[in-house]
């Protein structure tokens, strides 16, 4: 350890931020370093006779009390930030469809990994009760805070297991293009 | 520096919802540290009971902003960004040999520290006033980080945060702080 790490390690272990184990190494210093001793008894010496001269106390004068009390008065105080319940209700509707067709391709591709039957390379064949069961339940959770939502969105499982992903109009966002997924295996 | 209080925070919250008596007990209970502050760091320039004042009404309009976290270390920061403030108002007023011809690392640097308060009486053999006195000339970073540290028993960390530097910066300031006391003093006190 060189002395310059040493000394600020000495100001540090002042404050309690310095770690046990460099406090150790720390001492070991000290102990074969004149130079370090000394400051450190500077130190030492500047805290012990370091007079604070502190003011005597005294209350806060009326005037300076009131103007900041008035100041109070004219602020309009708001609460404590709060933490929101839902982590997703300030979202626009864009970013509500995507985060939707983003859980819709997580529960695909599950849906693809668990399956162990062979399928073919371009069309997999989806359990298409349980697509559905997913689009209801996402749906849901988003309809349950979406209240400014004005659009649609359907999901449809196709005969051969093709599906699309509709949206509909709303007010300020554009009709999604139907697009056709196809998983590999 | 410690977290706030729990009956700080309760005083806290009352003021959040409207009670301001709430509010003076809090002031009542910074006064002491606050104060003390701003009188050494404006030493001769300045109404401190002004910048006291203004330290609340600028905490109180901007409380929205306050993390809940240490209210007093916010309102250390606060302090320090007036005190900054109103030393810009006073460039005019630096010495002439400050105004040319010398470089200094920022404007801070170029106020030249108070040294004209009422501890600047030097011949006394109190060894602590003696030290008051020398920590008053020292350059206006310096003897905040050594206020702070000394004074108000503050966490180099939240030194840091007070003056809006790293905490190498902070911990530089001290050494420098101690280096500079210890030249003004060593021929009067053989352990510095």
């Amino acid at each position: 350890m060189n002395c310059k790490r040493a000394r600020t390690w000495l100001l540090l272990a002042e404050t309690g931020e310095l770690t046990p184990e460099r406090r150790r190494r720390l001492e070991e210093h000290i102990a074969a370093c004149a130079a370090c001793e000394r400051y450190a008894a500077s130190l030492r010496a500047l805290r012990g006779e370091y007079s604070t001269e502190a003011p005597p106390h005294t209350a806060t004068p009326p005037p300076t009390l009131n103007a900041i009390l008035l100041a109070a008065r004219e602020t309009v105080v708001q609460p404590a930030p709060k933490r929101r319940s839902v982590w997703f209700a300030d979202w626009t509707l864009a970013e509500r469809a995507l985060a939707a067709a983003a859980v819709l391709l997580a529960a695909l591709g599950l849906t693809v990994l668990l399956s162990r039957a062979p399928r073919r390379a371009a069309v997999v064949a989806l359990d298409n009760a349980l697509i559905e069961r997913q689009v209801a339940a996402a749906v849901e959770a988003m309809e349950a805070d979406w209240t400014a939502w004005e659009g649609e969105m359907a999901l449809v499982a196709l005969e051969f297991g093709d599906w699309y992903l509709l949206a509909g109009d709303a007010a300020d966002e554009p009709a999604i293009a139907p697009a056709v997924f196809e998983v590999g295996i | 520096m410690a977290e706030m209080q729990p009956i700080e925070r309760e005083w806290l919250e009352q003021y959040r919802r409207g009670d301001l008596e709430a509010l003076g007990k809090l002031v009542e209970q910074y006064r002491r540290p606050l104060f003390s502050f701003i009188l050494k760091m404006t030493e001769g320039r300045g109404d401190p009971e002004e910048v006291f004042q203004e330290t609340w009404i600028r905490a109180i309009r901007n409380l929205d902003r306050f993390d809940d976290q240490n209210l007093l270390g916010w309102l250390f920061r606060i302090a320090h960004n007036l005190v900054i403030d109103r030393a810009r108002k006073l460039r005019p007023e630096v010495r002439p040999e400050l105004r040319t011809g010398q470089s200094a690392t920022t404007w801070f640097d170029q106020v030249p520290g108070g040294g004209a308060g009422p501890a600047t009486v030097a011949a006394d053999n109190d060894l602590g006033k003696r030290i008051s006195a020398a920590v008053e000339r020292l350059p206006p970073e310096q003897r905040e980080v050594f206020l702070l540290r000394m004074d108000s028993d503050m966490s180099f960390k939240d030194i840091a945060k007070v003056q809006g530097v790293s905490i190498n910066t902070a911990l530089a300031r001290m050494h420098y702080a101690v280096r500079k006391l210890r030249e003004m003093l060593k021929d009067t006190y053989e352990k510095l």
